[in-house]
């Protein structure tokens, strides 16, 4: 060890480390800072100089009705992204775990949407959802469902939804693939002492699998928040927020104000905004998770 | 024996509800791509008339308009060189840095690192308008740095977190062997560390194409010279000129989505792999 600590005193590990952290600083860490100090002023992105405006920006979003729009969407496609890909990620994993034939073919069939951009994702689903030629109102048709049929990217309740089955069809390979793992890693010999014990298959679950699953939940949680709260491509490709903004989310709205009506100032703000909101539903998160 | 008999039939219901309800997922997983790259073979009418059928004659029109007029051509090339760029540069800073950070113990290794995991959970909204006027002041804008330079910088950080541990994982008297055989640091990284750390940087490697090649939202931001433009964002363009045009609009997404398909296919033990490894670390 005091090898290894003289080692690095002759000096030259830094230059190891600066290439990776010289490109973080200046094209990640540097720009957020720079948007910060956005968000306090007043720009319209051509001119030379910015207004001040101190907290105004902030102010302004607390009484921007489609900024809580967009907010509560994100919210919704979380908690319908942690109901349903989630879910079906663990329920397919627990399936998978137990003795399956056809295992590895399967796993690698449900990661294949993944593999597959978003914005590819959205515009296949776009057209299944097409009114005429879309194969949902098609499958209906046929099964005689005609009254069910519509136009899915039309209409408001609708829109949404639809947009949120597209996100959980690429999605759900990867909670399938993360909890899978975490059921290998756990001692089969457990739930052989659970059975000898007489322990039934929903103990067994409640009792073994869920707390020794417990890191894998936190990672599939944390990593579903940061991406609900992230989510663009899908709807830009889908519907761009429309109609009406039935769709708009946090990242579509920073789109609009800041590139399209060059709202700079506020749209940083947004941005703020949005980090936040990750940074503390994260940390709140993790520090819920390690202190049980 | 009765009990017996009916105990077995009862989990032989719950092993054909097991496996229809797999294959139900199968096909919903699956459906959609089928459909889709069926559909790039049809006319226009077809599809209209007969979403389901296969094409009656293979048309390879729309797929080489899609390729020729439609610029997948330019846009696929582009990608290429950009997904390419970024990961060489990703993976070799990262295992520089990891290297580094895993196996010596130096002034300010924990909080350089921990200022580093920072940017694991920044997402690219938090920064992207700083960085558009970052770079339209360098002059960066609407070139393939614009890209590769943000999202090198980016994943750097999921890259060093993860060759980090691996480096943790390895041996440390190895370094120190390597030290008295005279090896100075860069010496016994290139011929001794990189090799043993080979299956980590394969992981990272296949990760980040992923990641790269499947990229939108930097590309859309920073680069709005159409000749530049990379396949997701040339789609999306491309889904908004020929909106009625459905088989061309399906060639459209073929093109984009076939490739990366068949590498995964091919390789799926390591993308795998490296999915898991890659996000359990990371």
């Amino acid at each position: 060890m005091r090898r290894l600590k003289l080692l690095a005193r002759q000096s030259g590990i830094y230059c190891f480390i600066i290439p990776a952290l010289a490109l973080y600083v200046v094209f990640i860490f540097y720009p957020m800072i720079h948007t910060l100090l956005l968000s306090f002023h007043e720009w319209n992105g051509a001119t030379i100089t910015k207004k001040y405006v101190g907290f105004a920006n902030y102010v302004k979003l607390i009484y921007d009705d489609i900024f809580l729009i967009s907010l509560m969407h994100n919210v919704i496609w979380l908690m319908l992204s942690l109901a349903l890909p989630v879910s079906l990620g663990l329920l397919l994993a627990l399936l998978l775990s137990e003795k399956t034939k056809g295992r590895e073919l399967l796993t690698i069939i449900y990661y294949l949407p993944a593999m597959i951009s978003l914005v590819a994702v959205g515009i296949i689903w776009s057209l299944i959802y097409h009114p005429q030629c879309g194969i949902l109102n098609g499958v209906l048709r046929l099964i005689g469902l005609d009254f069910l049929t519509r136009p899915w990217l039309g209409q408001t309740p609708w829109v949404l939804l639809a947009l949120i089955a597209a996100g959980a069809w690429t999605y759900f390979g990867f909670c399938t693939l993360l909890f899978l793992a975490g059921l290998q890693n756990i001692d089969p010999q457990l739930y052989d002492a659970a059975k000898v014990d007489g322990a039934g298959r929903l103990q067994q679950f409640l009792h073994i699998t869920v707390p020794l699953l417990r890191n894998v939940t936190t990672l599939v949680v944390i990593w579903t928040t940061i991406g609900s709260f992230k989510v663009f491509d899908i709807v830009w490709a889908m519907t761009r927020g429309g109609p009406h903004h039935s769709t708009e989310v946090v990242t579509s709205w920073l789109y609009k104000q800041a590139f399209e009506a060059s709202r700079v100032g506020y749209g940083a703000a947004i941005s703020i905004c949005l980090l936040a909101i990750i940074l503390i539903l994260t940390l709140a998160y993790l520090s819920y998770a390690e202190r049980e | 024996m009765k009990n017996k008999l009916s105990y077995k039939s009862s989990e032989k219901l719950v092993a054909v509800a097991k496996y229809g309800f797999l294959a139900f997922v199968t096909l919903l997983a699956l459906a959609p791509v089928v459909w889709v790259w069926i559909g790039a073979f049809k006319s226009h009418l077809q599809i209209y008339l007969n979403p389901f059928g296969f094409p009656e004659t293979f048309n390879y029109r729309n797929l080489i308009n899609a390729w020729t007029i439609g610029r997948f051509s330019v846009y696929f090339k582009n990608s290429v060189i950009m997904t390419l760029a970024t990961v060489v540069i990703v993976v070799l800073l990262s295992s520089l840095a990891g290297f580094a950070f895993g196996m010596f113990n130096f002034r300010g290794n924990k909080p350089i690192f921990y200022f580093m995991l920072i940017g694991l959970l920044m997402p690219p909204q938090a920064f992207i308008i700083g960085l558009y006027y970052l770079l339209k002041d360098i002059g960066l804008l609407n070139t393939y740095w614009a890209f590769i330079l943000p999202s090198a910088g980016a994943n750097v950080c999921f890259g060093t977190f993860m060759m980090r541990a691996y480096f943790k994982s390895l041996p440390r008297e190895l370094l120190d062997s390597a030290y008295l055989d005279g090896c100075s640091k860069l010496q016994s990284f290139i011929y001794i560390m990189a090799p043993l750390a080979k299956p980590a940087m394969i992981a990272l490697f296949i990760f980040q194409t992923v990641w790269n090649w499947k990229d939108f939202f930097l590309a859309f931001m920073l680069i709005h010279k159409e000749s530049l433009r990379p396949i997701t964002v040339g789609l999306i363009f491309f889904k908004g000129r020929y909106t009625s045009d459905f088989g061309l609009i399906l060639s459209g997404v073929t093109i984009a989505t076939f490739p990366l398909i068949v590498v995964y296919l091919v390789m799926h033990k390591r993308f795998v792999k490296g999915v898991i490894e890659g996000a359990l670390k990371g």
